[in-house]
């Protein structure tokens, strides 16, 4: 039986053509010290003004990094169960 | 700033390695954004092959840089696969940055070592290796999320002259991902349908 899922739309619009692989790490790291100013911003909003904002942000990142754990426990969980033509 | 800390964690750990000449290859963000589809991601995942090398030549060196086990013992097994998990935090920054090693001897990880692709990155002054696009977009589909699925959607569609489908087919169906691949394909390419694959 095919499994349905819901897609998510791209989280990011394209990047204009033509690029090289330096300016588009470049757009990587704009775009990531973005979002981070944006967490940082939301952060502080939530702990208040006298809040310890860079505790909160290893929090941030704990959480963020538990959840990339779990990805990785997954895929090597489904390479091993299905990876078997490959002798995984 | 968050990208010029994971950017200095991966060239300290990239150039940390590099002397033991174990074939490795990037998979995190900054492998997206060399197959031109940039997310903010923060992650310093790399797959390595240690062939017949030892791991405690691996630990030494990275401890002796300053790279540190998230936990003990370092090594986890998974099955086939087994992961390595360190924290960094490179001068001046006050966060450190999480480094995960995949070490993987199958036959479909060797395959994708040897078809990792060299990129110069001139800001770090330094040449690393990242996934293939087709490895990339078979390790997003066996993710497994729902970023992962959209992820290779992205790679697909953004990739698409350049994409090897004759492997990429091939080792969706080895890897048994294929009703993903399918998701994928119909989110890349919407009008069309997915390629049938045994």
């Amino acid at each position: 039986m095919v499994r349905q899922t819901v897609l998510v739309p791209d989280p990011v619009p394209p990047l204009p053509p033509g690029l090289t692989v330096e300016q588009r790490i470049a757009l990587w790291g704009d775009l990531l010290d973005a979002c981070d100013q944006l967490l940082l911003a939301g952060l502080r909003r939530r702990i208040g003004p006298d809040g310890d904002l860079r505790a909160a942000y290893r929090e941030s990142l704990a959480r963020q990094r538990e959840e990339h754990d779990r990805m990785l426990l997954g895929m090597a969980d489904r390479f091993n169960r299905r990876g078997g033509r490959h002798g995984g | 700033m968050a990208a010029n800390v994971v950017l200095a964690a991966l060239k300290h750990v990239w150039t940390t390695l590099a002397p033991l000449r174990l074939p490795m290859a990037l998979m995190g963000g900054v492998a997206l954004a060399v197959w031109q589809y940039v997310r903010a991601t923060r992650d310093v995942d790399l797959l390595v092959s240690l062939g017949n090398s030892d791991f405690g030549l691996v630990m030494a060196r990275l401890a002796a840089a300053g790279i540190h086990p998230k936990r003990q013992p370092p090594l986890v097994p998974l099955g086939s696969l087994q992961i390595a998990q360190f924290r960094y935090e490179p001068p001046g920054a006050f966060v450190d940055v999480q480094v995960d090693l995949l070490l993987a001897e199958s036959d479909y990880h060797r395959q994708a070592l040897v078809r990792r692709v060299q990129v110069h990155l001139p800001d770090l002054g330094m040449e690393i290796h990242v996934l293939g696009c087709e490895d990339l977009i078979l390790h997003k589909l066996l993710a497994g999320r729902m970023i992962d699925r959209a992820d290779a959607a992205a790679l697909l569609r953004l990739n698409r002259a350049s994409l090897d489908l004759a492997y990429l087919h091939k080792e969706v169906a080895d890897l048994g991902v294929s009703v993903e691949f399918g998701e994928a394909w119909r989110q890349a390419f919407p009008d069309e349908l997915a390629p049938k694959i045994e």
